[in-house]
């Protein structure tokens, strides 16, 4: 559940506050209020973290404190009439903000909760062709490829009358029906939102893909200039002017309140006039004026993409000539950030400054990621585990609260039998020979044949694992497919 | 018995001539109460190594590929994490990734280790050696540490009060010494770890005890 719609009619509701990522869905028009969309992935660990919770964990009482938090926060920024939904995806998160206006209703919800799963299913026909309508100007605007509104229009109307003739009450009624069957009759945009709709727990992995994002930009952007007297071609001797150049940012920072910075923008420029522009990132929001006047981390981070940026446009480079690409001058500015106003600092002051965020500051000066896991409870070895970063889908986390502790127990069990390190995918490889002295038998796993949508391929879903001793003596994980053939999938290190 | 707190000193001449190799009485303390130390849990094991790997040092493991023997590491991993200490495990094994429901399985707290792959361990993660952040570092299989590198990684460890283990994907050899490793052993098959035969341990450096015949851990 990372995005957040969010209607208020509080006329200086910052949705910076809460994400650098946030688009203006609907501006506040007389008594219609504003609404926001919020893209709350890149901050999810930060919040996760301020609200003294792990991310990894998604325990029930977690989950509560993290909704506490956010709905304190929504409160304190969109005002007493302001209506938030939280969703897997922006055009679910819509659809539910629809249903409880249309209710009068007020407040925060998560789809992670009975009631807000409930807010997206009694949605009416009503509601999600208007919500259509405006998806269709949306993308209409942003150039989606092979959109015709007029065309669209036609489809929608095709689609509403189709679903009065079959009696379909609701949009949730048609989950049955096969995808492209929608996409073959009604066109490829109606289809990408019924999917949204219909099977976004299923397919996680569409977020927001194909939305008609338009990410809000201040008007005023923290910047600053540096013209060198002397051309820089070395890290080492740009490092020291670079830290100025940080310091005079947070400067400017400071006085708009800025509380964490995501991103920033170095654009160079070469004596010959080229530009290169290097992103500067942190993978945890990260505070910095906190680091003045050394700016360790944002050195760092800096240094990294220098030295990527460079290689690269040398690599590009037929003719480079040494002076030509010496940097005469260049731009800082930020890029992404969130604000953290008073409100903001009243409410949750205790708990932030309470938050150890000392791993994260860490994180933010490696130039690679440190990756967390935690286990899925799924038998299938590939889908056993998952990042922490990427955070656990809700059809996870509901299938995790279905298994009990002897189900758990099992899982350990199996977890124990195999090894510590796998490939990532598995590595086909010849039928071992002299079996009978080399092989021990391990278990025997059945893929989910339910969800390709074909049991007929049931041979291929079918494992049975082994250890196996190769010709230098390693044991290896492998495993023969109902097909016969021999994949390696992991080693006994 | 020694106070804990005299452990606890850099400047205890037990640790610094142990750092030579050189054995006194000190390993007879009781390492349970020593939170100093890093220990497996396996009794035989922890009184192999005389007491558990200690902070501030480096440690390294010849410990080829094939023979299941990074149980032996996850052992001090796994009681690592259940005290809740950070652990950094630098994968550097060619193609292959951890697999964590079977760290899980084998008693490691997975909220309390991060995981990262890197050939140039040094290179890439020098900011982690600075701060003492993780207190047990593991880098497996690393390509080649520079004797610069290796110098590195013992400093900062004995500055940060931190333990190193530096797991190496062949055996370790007496003949060609490691100056900044305190505690160097190698690993053996006995026989066939499926069938749960265990290791045979043998020490290059750092302890002058008999080789030890470790049965499969109880993890």
């Amino acid at each position: 559940m990372f995005y957040l719609a969010v209607s208020s009619l509080q006329s200086d509701f910052n949705p910076e506050s809460l994400t650098p990522r946030f688009m203006l869905w609907q501006p506040a028009a007389g008594e219609n209020h504003a609404i926001w969309l919020l893209d709350l992935r890149p901050v999810w660990p930060y919040w996760c973290q301020q609200a003294g919770i792990s991310p990894i964990k998604n325990q029930m009482n977690h989950q509560e404190r993290l909704h506490s938090f956010l709905r304190q926060a929504v409160a304190a920024l969109g005002g007493e009439g302001a209506v938030a939904v939280m969703d897997v995806n922006p055009w679910r998160a819509l659809m539910g903000m629809e249903v409880m206006r249309e209710r009068g209703l007020q407040g925060f919800v998560s789809a992670d909760n009975p009631i807000g799963r409930n807010l997206v299913s009694e949605a009416s026909w009503d509601i999600w062709f208007r919500l259509a309508g405006e998806v269709a100007v949306h993308w209409f605007g942003c150039g989606r490829e092979r959109f015709n509104l007029q065309v669209f229009r036609g489809q929608a109307r095709q689609m509403a009358q189709g679903m009065e003739r079959l009696g379909i009450q609701k949009p949730t009624a048609l989950t049955g029906m096969a995808a492209m069957a929608i996409r073959r009759r009604y066109g490829a945009a109606l289809h990408d939102l019924w999917l949204w709709t219909a099977h976004a727990h299923e397919h996680d992995e569409l977020g927001s893909c194909g939305f008609p994002w338009v990410l809000w930009h201040q008007q005023e952007s923290v910047q600053v200039k540096r013209h060198l007297d002397m051309p820089l071609l070395e890290w080492e001797h740009i490092e020291s002017v670079l830290r100025d150049d940080v310091d005079r940012l947070c400067t400017l920072l400071n006085k708009q309140g800025v509380g964490r910075v995501l991103s920033l923008e170095w654009r160079v420029v070469f004596l010959d006039l080229s530009c290169l522009v290097i992103p500067i990132r942190f993978r945890h929001p990260h505070d910095l004026p906190a680091e003045s006047p050394h700016h360790r981390t944002a050195l760092l981070q800096a240094c990294y993409a220098f030295e990527d940026a460079i290689s690269a446009a040398m690599g590009a480079a037929i003719d480079f000539g040494v002076y030509e690409k010496a940097i005469g001058s260049w731009d800082l500015l930020v890029t992404e950030k969130i604000t953290l106003p008073p409100v903001m600092r009243d409410l949750f002051g205790a708990i932030m400054d309470a938050g150890d965020d000392r791993l994260q500051e860490l994180e933010n000066r490696l130039p690679i990621p440190l990756k967390a896991y935690e286990i899925t409870n799924n038998w299938i070895p590939e889908e056993g585990y998952c990042l922490v970063d990427s955070l656990s889908s809700s059809s996870t986390m509901a299938e995790q609260k279905s298994l009990g502790e002897i189900t758990r127990a099992s899982f350990h069990a199996l977890g124990r039998q195999r090894p510590l390190f796998v490939y990532p995918k598995p590595r086909a490889c010849p039928q071992p020979i002299n079996q009978s002295r080399t092989w021990t038998f391990r278990e025997r796993i059945m893929d989910k044949w339910w969800r390709s949508g074909s049991a007929s391929s049931q041979g291929s879903t079918q494992r049975d694992y082994y250890v196996m001793r190769d010709q230098e003596q390693r044991a290896v994980w492998v495993f023969k497919d109902g097909t016969g053939k021999w994949y390696v999938h992991g080693m006994y290190n | 018995m020694v106070p804990t707190n005299a452990l606890q000193t850099p400047e205890n001449i037990a640790d610094i001539l142990a750092q030579y190799g050189v054995r006194t009485g000190a390993s007879a303390i009781d390492m349970e109460m020593d939170p100093t130390r890093f220990l497996s849990g396996n009794a035989a094991l922890d009184e192999f190594i005389e007491g558990g790997l200690i902070s501030g040092a480096v440690s390294e493991w010849g410990m080829p590929a094939g023979q299941g023997s990074r149980e032996i590491a996850l052992s001090f991993v796994g009681r690592a994490t259940t005290s809740e200490m950070l652990v950094l495990w630098v994968n550097g094994q060619d193609g292959l990734e951890v697999y964590p429901p079977a760290w899980s399985a084998r008693g490691v707290d997975l909220r309390f280790i991060r995981f990262v792959t890197a050939n140039k361990p040094i290179e890439l993660l020098k900011p982690i050696f600075l701060e003492p952040l993780f207190r047990l570092v593991v880098i497996d299989s690393p390509k080649h540490l520079s004797g610069e590198e290796w110098a590195f990684i013992a400093r900062q460890a004995r500055a940060m009060r931190v333990h190193v283990m530096v797991l190496q994907s062949f055996f370790l050899s007496g003949r060609r010494g490691n100056i900044w490793a305190r505690l160097r052993i190698n690993c053996k098959q006995r026989s066939n770890v499926a069938c749960g035969d265990g290791w045979h341990l043998e020490a290059v450096r750092g302890t002058s005890r008999q080789p030890l015949n470790l049965p499969p851990l109880d993890m």
